[in-house]
């Protein structure tokens, strides 16, 4: 499943962080970990940038990266 | 060595408790990163130091300001650390007091944002969470004078051993759901609108607007303060100088005093006013959370020219004052990114460009002035962009990285906001204006002595600067301009922008339209638009990224003017001569720039997704993992 506009608003789990182990280590010392919920808030005004929220905390970063966060329906 | 260190994540609210414990103003702000280096102070009425550590997320560093941090802490291993951990973000926070628990330091927690942690329904057992951890839990209000005064006491007691406590080390994992149940999360309306990318440009930019309003508007706070600040001061020369001229004091003394010292001081002072109060909707953005979402709206326009959402700010800052919006780009992720807004940032044009522009257009072409004026601001935008551009082609480039924890909105108190902006007033009075004061004095040397050193009075064509002016203006030669005075108020301009107005009515009281063409002053006016930024705006970037660059950015951005002049006149001369309308001129080099600008931000989209973008992917379609013929 992707994190894209189409999925605004809908509540998922992280199946898995595909992502170089810096890049791994930011999100989870961020808050964001395999197992967690997340949604989609928003996109940036081009969709280059995407706001999620996990917990009680939202965190933005690059679609580039958001995309290597596999995900799962709730 | 600090005998006390705050540490904590980023936005815990380290910085304000720092400032409550010495008394002293650092910067703070909701956003991540505003502290980037370690701060030192003194506890009030007390010999301890406290240190303010930048933010970190874990205890292994990856940024440089979490580097600072975790050397710290290795070279420090004897202070006493208070965990800063916001109430409302504890789950997270609440690592890092783990960690160093783990690391065997003097550890205790301070937790912030208790107050709104509570009003949002979050429970916490502060008693039960000291017993758990074995250390001591203080939960504080960084603005409430009592809270202050409770943690300053018991840092002093914590560190002169009076306060009796075994810090025990324990490496086991924590389970704290019998301590703590976290807040209900409400939707926010406020970021419903500033986070919708359809509303939120729409109200960034009645926020610029209204901004930029009362700032420089007619009849607004910020002209209005400077007009008061303007006939205070000028009362206060001719009261000097009257004073003076009754004590008999020669005239060279009497215009030194008059003219250079509070001269100089006035071009500092007749500052303040208006950038006090886009200081105040800075530090309001900043500590309310706003610009947080800014920075997210606009991150990917951004990306496309090698900054991120965070220049957002500094690049609009930059059509104010270019000083300020260089001392904004500190709170950059990292040196690469800061160094290229900085350097970009000078081709913006600030407010103090504006005049010039208004001069040149109303003398020469009042017919399509409004055109005109937006398309030299349109031009200072674009060359910033292509700056960027090319320095993070081959000269910055850096891995963007682009991840941000988007701090909460919060209301901002009065007291944190005159605070705030005490702390940026001091910062522009001692470090920049000092500078401007310094050149506005030797300026007024060199205009009012000859190569010889006998005091010129206005025949300033004999004096020192007169002579440059006269060196100088065979380099406007191209641009079809040969009158000294032109190179003289050019000159001027590198001190302060302001001055160039000023130098010509001073030099040509007959006003400009007799010295220049309309071909010339229009490659004047892209000039003026484009060539060295003022010297407040160079010691900023001195001071910033480092004199190297300050030097390269201002002999550059001249020798680019010129050139810049140089094609302006060349163009405007064949117009003239082709009888071409300029209006269609515009039109035309607009489109053409536009065109490029659309065809290089689509050149390397996948033809097959829509989403992949440039040569990341070598042609390949990572949705469908094929290769696009």
């Amino acid at each position: 499943m992707k994190l894209d506009k189409s999925v605004i608003g809908v509540k998922m789990k992280i199946k898995k962080l595909k992502m170089p182990v810096s890049e791994k280590s930011r999100l989870i010392s961020l808050g964001i970990n395999e197992g967690d919920e997340i949604v989609v808030e928003s996109f940036s005004l081009f969709g280059g940038s995407v706001l999620l929220k996990a917990k009680n905390l939202k965190v933005v970063m690059r679609k580039e990266l958001a995309e290597k966060i596999e995900v799962e329906n709730v | 060595m600090c005998e006390v260190a705050l540490i904590g994540r980023p936005n815990a609210g380290k910085t304000t408790i720092f400032n409550g414990l010495t008394g002293l103003n650092a910067r703070t702000g909701n956003w991540h990163g505003v502290t980037v280096d370690e701060k030192k102070g003194k506890i009030k009425n007390s010999e301890i130091t406290v240190c303010d550590l930048p933010g970190i997320y874990s205890l292994n560093a990856f940024s440089p300001e979490e580097k600072v941090s975790e050397k710290y802490i290795s070279e420090n291993s004897d202070a006493l650390f208070l965990s800063v951990v916001p109430a409302t973000d504890f789950l997270q926070g609440v690592k890092t007091t783990l960690a160093l628990l783990n690391k065997g330091v003097k550890t205790a927690l301070v937790l912030t944002f208790y107050d709104e942690f509570i009003k949002s329904g979050g429970k916490l057992n502060i008693n039960k969470l000291a017993a758990m951890l074995a250390i001591p839990v203080i939960a504080v209000n960084g603005n409430d004078n009592f809270d202050v005064k409770r943690l300053k006491k018991f840092a002093l007691n914590a560190v002169n051993n009076t306060y009796v406590h075994t810090f025990t080390v324990k490496n086991i994992a924590y389970d704290f759901t019998s301590v703590f149940s976290p807040p209900l999360l409400k939707g926010n309306f406020s970021d419903k609108i500033l986070l919708n990318k359809y509303l939120c440009p729409f109200c960034f930019l009645i926020i610029i607007s209204f901004t930029f309003y009362v700032a420089f508007g007619e009849y607004s706070l910020g002209v209005l303060l400077q007009n008061a600040a303007v006939a205070a001061m000028n009362f206060l020369s001719l009261a000097v100088e009257n004073f003076l001229y009754s004590a008999g004091v020669a005239k060279p003394v009497i215009k030194f005093v008059s003219e250079g010292l509070i001269g100089g001081a006035f071009s500092v002072i007749s500052f303040i006013p208006q950038l006090a109060v886009l200081y105040l909707f800075l530090t309001l953005f900043e500590e309310s959370g706003i610009m947080a979402r800014i920075a997210f709206m606009f991150d990917d326009v951004f990306e496309k020219i090698g900054l991120n959402g965070r220049a957002v700010f500094s690049m609009f800052i930059g059509f104010g004052c270019t000083a300020i919006a260089e001392l904004s780009t500190k709170s950059l992720d990292n040196k690469s990114l800061q160094k290229k807004t900085a350097l970009a940032l000078p081709f913006v044009s600030c407010s103090a460009k504006l005049p010039v522009y208004l001069v040149l257009v109303n003398t020469f072409f009042a017919k399509g002035k409004v055109v005109l004026l937006l398309f030299v601001y349109l031009i200072g935008v674009l060359l910033a962009a292509l700056t960027a551009w090319l320095l993070n082609k081959f000269a910055f480039k850096s891995p963007q990285t682009f991840i941000m924890e988007l701090p909460p909105l919060r209301l901002v108190g009065i007291k944190k906001l005159s605070k705030t902006l005490l702390y940026y007033l001091k910062q522009f009075i001692i470090k920049v204006g000092s500078v401007i004061a310094a050149v506005v004095i030797a300026l007024w040397f060199l205009k009012s002595f000859s190569p010889s050193l006998n005091y010129v009075g206005e025949n300033i064509s004999a004096s020192l600067l007169g002579t440059v002016g006269k060196l100088l203006k065979y380099l406007f030669y191209p641009m079809g301009i040969t009158d000294w005075r032109i190179s003289v108020s050019a000159i001027s301009g590198i001190f302060a922008k302001e001055a160039i107005v000023g130098t010509l009515e001073l030099l040509c009281p007959e006003g400009i339209r007799s010295l220049l063409t309309p071909a010339q002053a229009l490659a004047f006016l892209c000039f003026c638009a484009t060539y060295t930024p003022c010297l407040s705006a160079l010691a900023t970037i001195k001071k910033l990224i480092g004199g190297k660059y300050a030097f390269l950015c201002g002999v550059g951005t001249f020798i680019f003017a010129l050139f810049f002049g140089y094609a302006t006149y060349f163009i405007a001369l064949s117009v003239q001569i082709a009888n071409i309308n300029p209006a269609l001129v515009i039109f035309v080099i607009v489109a053409i720039v536009f065109i490029t600008a659309v065809k290089l931000s689509v050149k390397n989209k996948c033809s097959n997704c829509h989403n992949c973008t440039d040569g990341k992917y070598e042609g390949n379609c990572k949705y469908e993992k094929r290769k696009i013929s």
